[in-house]
This record gives C-alpha cells, sequence and structure tokens, in this order.
C-alpha cells in the first residue's frame, strides 16, 4: 500500500490538471490577459512540480516523508488561491472589472509600478485587498462608480511592492525601529521602570517590526503617491469603520497612528499646504467621538520614530524608482485630488461631478 | 486596508521561506542519503544567513538582522517551543550556522534536527497564516 500522500499527490495532480485547462480555455478582455498568462505560468509549473514528485524515486522512504508533505502543503495552498482567487475573478471579469483594471494599470504607470499591474475586481466583502501572490485586487462592488476611496487602491498596491522587495525597503525601516526600540528599552532600565513595562515596550517592538511597519509603509507609499487624497480618504475609512481610533491589533496599527504617519509624509511632499485642513477635520472626528489619546499611546507610537521613519520611507521609495506625486503630471491621481475638493467645496452636488469623470475617464478608455 | 493584504503579505512571505527551507532540507537529507553532493556553497551561505536571522531574532535586545526579517509568528513558534531551554537551542544554532558556512565540513544529524525543526515551524506559519486568510 502506498504511502498516505501518494493518492493526495495524484489527487492535487488533477486538480492542476483541471485549472490549467480552465486557463488555457478562458477568454478574458486584452487589458486581463498578461494577468491570465502569470497565473497560467504558475499552474503549470506548479503541475510539473507535482508530477517530478510522483516521479521520484524517493517518495516512499520514511526519511523524505515529512519535506514531500511540506512541497504538498505549498502546491495544495497554491491551487486553492487560484481557484478562489484569479481564476474565480476572471471567469466573472465583467465591465466594471475591466474599467478598474484600465484604472489601476494607468496609476501603475503614473508611479512606476515595477512589475506588471495585478487586475481589480469589483467582488470584494472585504473593503480593499491584495493578494499579492495572485496578482489581484479586490475592491466593493460600488466602488467603481465611486472616486473618493481609490487612494485606497495606491496602498493595495504597496503591499505588492513591499512583499516583493522586502530587502530594500523593509528592512532599512525595521533597523530603525529595532534602534529605536533598544535604545528606549535600555533607557526604561536605567530609569527604573517596572519589568511588566519595560515587557510592553518589547512587545510593540514585536509588533512594529511584524504587521505594523507594512502597513505603516503602504500608507506613506500611498500618499507619496497621490498626496493630500490619501489623506481625506483615509479620515474617510476612520470615520466610516474605526471603532476604537486609538485602539491597536496584531495586523493593524491604531488609526490615530496611521493618521499621524500620512500627515508626516504629506508634510513631506508638495500637498503640504492641506496638512491644517486634515488636522482639523480630524480633530473634530475625535471630538465628535469623544474620545483622547491614552496615556499608553505615544509609548506605542513614539512621534520621533514616526517622524524618521517617514522621512527613510521616502528617501527609499525614491532610490527604488518609484514616482511621487506631482500635480499636473499624473492624471488619477490628479483626478482623484481633484475629486476631494469638489467634494468638500459642493458635497450635495459631487456626484453628478463625479459620475461626469467616470464617463470621462471610461471615454479615454474606449470602454464607452 | 483589510486584514486581507497583510495576511497575503504574510503568507507569501513565510510560504515563500518555507519553500526554500523545504528543498535545501530535502536537498541536504538526500546527499546524506545517498551519499552525493549536497548543497552548493552559496545555497549552504543562504541557509547559514536564515539560521543567522533567527538566532538574533530570538535573542531578546539584538536588534534586527542586517540579512533578512523572518515572519514573527515563525519566531515566536521556536520560541515558544524552546523557552525552557533557549540557550541550547540559541547554541544549537550558532554551530548550524558556523558549520553551514564551511563547505568543507559535513552535516551531521544533530545539524539536520535543528534545520527540519526550523522548516516545521516556517511550514507551520505559512499553514496558520492561510487559514487565517479563510478564517476556517
Amino acid at each position: 500500500m502506498p504511502h498516505f500522500l501518494q493518492p493526495l499527490l495524484h489527487d492535487l495532480a488533477e486538480r492542476f490538471r483541471f485549472l490549467d485547462q480552465e486557463m488555457v480555455g478562458m477568454a478574458v478582455p486584452p487589458e486581463a490577459e498578461p494577468c491570465r498568462q502569470r497565473i497560467h505560468r504558475l499552474v503549470q509549473i506548479a503541475k510539473g512540480r507535482i508530477d517530478s514528485v510522483l516521479a521520484d524515486p524517493d517518495i516512499g522512504r520514511p526519511e523524505f516523508a515529512k519535506n514531500f508533505y511540506h512541497t504538498y502543503k505549498r502546491l495544495s495552498e497554491l491551487a486553492q488561491a487560484v481557484d478562489e482567487g484569479p481564476l474565480f475573478a476572471l471567469s466573472r471579469f465583467r465591465d466594471q472589472d475591466r474599467f478598474l483594471t484600465k484604472v489601476v494599470g494607468m496609476v501603475c504607470q503614473e508611479f512606476a509600478f515595477p512589475y506588471p499591474a495585478p487586475i481589480c475586481a469589483a467582488m470584494s466583502s472585504q473593503y480593499y485587498c491584495a493578494m499579492t501572490g495572485m496578482d489581484l485586487i479586490l475592491v466593493p462592488h460600488a466602488e467603481a462608480t465611486h472616486l473618493l476611496g481609490w487612494a485606497d487602491l495606491y496602498h493595495e498596491l504597496a503591499h505588492f511592492i513591499l512583499a516583493r522587495n522586502q530587502a530594500a525597503l523593509l528592512q532599512p525601516l525595521r533597523r530603525r525601529i529595532g534602534d529605536h526600540f533598544q535604545q528606549a528599552i535600555d533607557d526604561a532600565m536605567r530609569a527604573g521602570w517596572t519589568a511588566r513595562a519595560i515587557e510592553e515596550l518589547n512587545a510593540y517592538r514585536t509588533l512594529w517590526l511584524g504587521d505594523w511597519i507594512v502597513e505603516f509603509a503602504c500608507d506613506w507609499f500611498a500618499t507619496f503617491a497621490t498626496g493630500p487624497t490619501f489623506a481625506w480618504s483615509n479620515l474617510r475609512l476612520c470615520a466610516r469603520m474605526s471603532t476604537d481610533v486609538f485602539g491597536t491589533a496584531r495586523t493593524h496599527p491604531a488609526d490615530a497612528a496611521r493618521t499621524q504617519a500620512v500627515l508626516e509624509m504629506l508634510g513631506l511632499l508638495d500637498g503640504s499646504s492641506e496638512i491644517p485642513q486634515v488636522e482639523g477635520r480630524w480633530q473634530e472626528l475625535l471630538a465628535t467621538i469623544g474620545t483622547s489619546e491614552p496615556q499608553y499611546f505615544r509609548i506605542a507610537y513614539p512621534q520621533t520614530l514616526i517622524h524618521q521613519l517617514a522621512i527613510e520611507a521616502k528617501q527609499l521609495f525614491e532610490a527604488s524608482g518609484l514616482q511621487p506625486y506631482n500635480p499636473g503630471s499624473k492624471p488619477i491621481a490628479d483626478l482623484l485630488n481633484e475629486a476631494w475638493k469638489h467634494f468638500q467645496a459642493d458635497p450635495s452636488g459631487f456626484s453628478r461631478w463625479e459620475s461626469e469623470q467616470l464617463q470621462r475617464l471610461k471615454k479615454g478608455f474606449n470602454l464607452i | 486596508m483589510s486584514d486581507i493584504s497583510a495576511l497575503s503579505h504574510e503568507y507569501e512571505t513565510s510560504a515563500k521561506l518555507a519553500e526554500e527551507l523545504n528543498e535545501a532540507i530535502l536537498a541536504i537529507k538526500k546527499s546524506r542519503f545517498h551519499q552525493r553532493a549536497g548543497l552548493t556553497l552559496d545555497q549552504r551561505k543562504a541557509l547559514a544567513s536564515i539560521v543567522g536571522s533567527l538566532r538574533q531574532q530570538l535573542e531578546a535586545g539584538h536588534g534586527v538582522s542586517e540579512s533578512e526579517f523572518l515572519p514573527q509568528e515563525m519566531v515566536e513558534r521556536l520560541c515558544e517551543r524552546h523557552r525552557p531551554r533557549m540557550a541550547y537551542f540559541l547554541d544549537d544554532l550558532s554551530r548550524a550556522m558556523t558549520v553551514l558556512e564551511n563547505d568543507l565540513v559535513p552535516l551531521d544529524d544533530a545539524i539536520v534536527r535543528v534545520l527540519d525543526e526550523i522548516c516545521d515551524a516556517a511550514d507551520e506559519t505559512a499553514s496558520s497564516v492561510f487559514r487565517r486568510m479563510r478564517r476556517r
């Protein structure tokens, strides 16, 4: 009787054959074709890997069983991710997905996204999200017809850039964070802080080095590439979705800290004249919620660290060839900044202007 | 914006690392079993660098590695597993690193055991992040 893994590998090989056939036979619009080809290639490589594992003369040896099992798991995850992600999106690709994919493609050109542009589908139940390994961005259904949240596309695109270029973009920021908290911990020990307080500092360091710096860096990039529009969009998102603007989660830093970080980056760009307006609205939001900064907040999110990191992030983006926002030179980023200006000047009449702009954009893409 | 993006990023990093480690360890095991050439010096150095980064991240208060930042969850898994005898584990990692950096020294059972353990933690991390993305 074969090892339990062998039938499972045959099952997975069959699954990849199915995915392969689906991807081959799929007709997609031209702007989604490069993505279909990339994912199809991924499926073919995986299919080849399974065939080679099945043909490996050592497959039945217990010494290697665990390693072949790990290979099986990674390939199995890939099959599921392709099935649930790009295959699902591409097999239901509609006009609004086509439009959003064209928008994302244009955005990528504007700031010199260093990889093939992902596709974008309006079928998310999780707000905006990126599937970095699958070249896919998902947004809610309504986003194809609303401009005010589009700055978040830049945040999602940053996830692709950071996931694929960690050494150049994230590692220097992590070093700075490590140094900062080491100094803070040394100072705290010298000052006789309690063991629990020092443990908290350690915990913040761990969170910063994990997911937090990724989220901050994505926010910095989105601000770097769009200017004030991302600050406004962030404020709107906080107003819509925050349960506690000072609360923190493992995957995301506090909204208040992110807002401060966005404003730090904005201060380094041309859009800095809008900072007082954004800050004013932020204070109004805090007053409306009736919340104030908790005592631990500045220990968890040191202002000097955020400031230094924003400066370094900007330098790293520029050194990587990513283009900052320059008013008048980037049609989509300009449109989004214009949108926020129109919205603030005339909130009730905004939707008419917005719909005219969307029509104009679609016409430019030859979609109407 | 949503947790999915953060988890997707985390999954990509941890799955890539788990795959790299698994391939390297499989090659080492096969070379020992069949008594044939194993990893090249560059591959051994790359593996040594991962072990070095892990050691640095496990050691509280030693800052961030110059080379690679390993997924926090994987480091925490190993930290949890070795908490009562962390000093010994750190010694094992140091030895593994030194041996991997010198291709004249063969890789013995103790080193393969350490590498296997790191590989398991990387695999568990990738699987766990993948499941979290699907809320299972």
